[in-house]
């Protein structure tokens, strides 16, 4: 320790000078090495301009695909008469390199600097870089980048009002769709309800399941060749039979053209012509003797004429008989009471039928049949009784003509 | 002397001090009941100071942060967020400013007033070195006592917090511990372990320079008193905050930034 502290030069200092310093650096070291406080690096300044800041504020992160690169370092509005619809614009400080490569080889000028949130709840806003493509060129200090603002969680719950609002919208007929089919009113309510058309649609597929079943069944008579169809499909009688009597017919007319049978010889031999040639002949001879006959005839016609005339006039008996009503009511009389007359003779005849009565009785009851049956029977017996009675009568006459007398 | 020349001389003095102190270690004779004298004196006798203040300071945390959390429906998260400070952050400094306000001023007044008796120049004269017998045992006591204090004020601070949310928030210990447990890394204790071994020897080294440097009498010794506590508290803080950013960067645990 020294002794007296009022004249000490710097040089007696130098190891308080050394420690200074050496706590200074070791400070900066600190900040430098978490990057806080880089005051030597080059930076690289970069533009890019929005409509809105929207919470982007001076500080704020540059991040090039999400990895931390630099920060804003300003954000100053455009002027009022700028062309453009961006409205402010942010002066982007970033490292100039990154993994020992320039940025410029990631960040082209195909980059598009995007407006982004930095978490859900706050509306804080951040810049992130996309990386461009090799078609890009590398950026120049104060290159104004391709801005585009990320959809914020504001304009998402706008989005997101909207889509319910028209959901709600399709909600209420939808809703009342529903309700009316629930209940069973319309098309589709019954059709969700009823089960008539299940039913129906059951019984429909059963009967023609059914109906299959029989196709089939005949299907397979068919095949095996039962009934007319069967037969038809199968049995070669019927062609064989077919065929035999094609064969036939064309036998006949072979006959026929060779002048075989009647019918050939119609076909063929001449003496039948000429025996009609001879026939008409005659017929022509004797149709010159019927002409005064026909003349008669009409002679006859004319009387007739005559006699018809009068017969209309209602002359005669004839004529009263065609033209008197009188005659005609009295047989119309006549008729009817035969009409009642044989209605009366069906009654009687079906209450004889159905062995109403005595008539009836004696048609249908086999009773009296049977006792006269029997009583015939009877007679018969009787009458070959009586037979051997008078044969043996006749043969031994004394035994019944015996008369004994006793007396006491 | 300029202000200047006076910051420089005295971070070199100090500089010397704390070189002298650990070359003593490597000869002999060394002190070591004085060590562990010191070592009872530092750490044991600050231990109702350091747990009655890292109780309240967790009570009070879980007291003010717990309906911010509520808002945001995070109430669960107590116990990690009271943790978390704690053990990072207050822990050490508020056990490093609680021990130089209680052993900074202790030891500053002690040696200023050997230096003002003329003790310390009877020492050298029967030959017993002021920076081994004195300053040594001081700082290695503070060097590894206050660790184990940050560990106290760490544990009833977090019970503290427990406490409050429980009794005066309704949540059960069992979600507060659960949430200790799940916010706690091995790079959040790490950090707030290495934290107070450098506040011990900022707190020690300077306190023992303020003493020993002491001139001017008995007002020399309230002087100097004061200047160490107020000079040690400040030099705690400011290295505070370049080892947090160092620690947090070195450990990997960015989680605060």
């Amino acid at each position: 320790m020294p002794k007296s502290q009022k004249n000490i030069g710097f040089s007696q200092l130098r190891v308080g000078i050394f420690v200074l310093f050496g706590l200074a650096v070791l400070g900066f070291l600190i900040l430098n090495s978490t990057g806080d406080f880089n005051p030597f690096a080059e930076r690289l300044k970069l533009r890019a301009r929005f409509t809105s800041a929207d919470g982007l504020r001076e500080g704020a992160e540059v991040q090039l695909a999400g990895v931390n690169i630099g920060k804003v370092t300003q954000i100053r509005l455009l002027p009022p008469d700028n062309p453009e619809d961006a409205k402010i614009e942010a002066i982007l400080s970033v490292d100039t390199t990154l993994d020992g490569k320039a940025i410029t080889q990631r960040i082209r000028t195909d980059s598009t600097a995007q407006l982004i949130a930095t978490s859900v709840l706050a509306n804080d806003k951040m810049i992130n870089i996309t990386p461009g493509t090799p078609e890009g060129s590398a950026v120049s200090t104060n290159h104004v980048l391709d801005s585009s603002a990320a959809i914020s969680i504001n304009q998402l719950t706008q989005t997101g009002n909207d889509l319910l609002q028209q959901i709600n919208k399709l909600a209420v007929p939808t809703n009342e769709i529903l309700n009316k089919a629930n209940q069973g009113d319309g098309t589709l309510g019954q059709f969700i309800n009823n089960d008539d058309v299940y039913k129906n649609l059951d019984a429909t597929l059963g009967e023609a399941k059914l109906s299959m079943v029989k196709v089939q069944t005949l299907i397979d008579k068919v095949k095996a060749g039962e009934g007319t169809a069967g037969k038809l499909l199968n049995d070669p009688e019927l062609y064989n039979s077919i065929n035999k009597s094609v064969a036939t017919l064309e036998k006949i007319s072979k006959d026929l053209q060779s002048g075989k049978g009647t019918a050939g010889k119609f076909l063929t031999d001449e003496a039948l012509y000429n025996d009609a040639q001879a026939t008409i002949k005659d017929v022509r001879e004797s149709m010159k003797d019927i002409k005064p006959a026909i003349k008669r005839l009409n002679q006859i016609s004319s009387d007739f004429e005559t006699i018809t005339k009068e017969l209309n006039e209602g002359k005669g008996t004839a004529g009263k008989f065609l033209k008197d009503e009188k005659l005609y009511e009295e047989a119309r009389t006549a008729l009817t009471k035969l009409n009642t007359l044989t209605t009366k003779v069906d009654t009687v005849l079906n209450d004889a039928q159905s062995g109403k009565g005595t008539f009836g009785k004696l048609l249908t009851d086999e009773t009296l049949y049977n006792n006269l049956n029997q009583t015939m029977s009877n007679v018969n017996q009787l009458s070959s009784e009586s037979t051997k009675l008078i044969y043996d009568f006749r043969q031994n006459p004394r035994k019944y003509l015996t008369i004994k007398f006793k007396l006491f | 002397m300029n202000p200047l020349k006076k910051f420089i001389y005295e971070l070199q003095e100090i500089t010397f001090l704390i070189f002298y102190a650990f070359s003593g270690l490597f000869s002999k004779p060394r002190y070591l009941s004085e060590s562990v004298k010191q070592m009872d004196l530092i750490g044991v006798g600050s231990l109702p100071i350091i747990i009655l203040t890292g109780f309240f300071t967790g009570g009070v945390l879980t007291l003010q942060s717990y309906p911010t959390l509520e808002y945001y429906g995070g109430q669960s998260q107590t116990g990690q967020l009271v943790a978390f400070t704690l053990i990072r952050e207050l822990g050490p400094v508020l056990s490093a400013l609680m021990v130089s306000g209680r052993i900074g001023s202790a030891i500053s007044a002690e040696l200023g007033s050997m230096v003002v008796s003329q003790q310390i120049d009877a020492m050298r004269a029967l030959g017993t070195d002021p920076y081994k017998k004195l300053v040594a045992p001081r700082i290695i006591a503070l060097i590894l006592m206050l660790p184990l204090l940050t560990v106290a004020a760490d544990v009833f601070g977090i019970l503290g917090g427990g406490v409050v949310a429980n009794n005066l928030f309704g949540l059960d210990y069992n979600v507060f511990l659960t949430s200790v447990r799940n916010g706690i890394t091995v790079e959040d204790i790490i950090g707030g372990v290495i934290k107070p071994l450098a506040f011990g020897l900022i707190i020690g080294s300077i306190s023992c320079y303020k003493g020993l440097s002491t001139t001017g009498g008995t007002v020399g010794v309230g002087r100097s008193t004061t200047n160490a506590v107020v000079l040690s508290s400040i030099v705690v803080i400011i290295i505070d905050f370049f080892l947090s950013r160092g620690l947090q960067h070195i450990l990997d645990a960015q989680t605060i930034s």
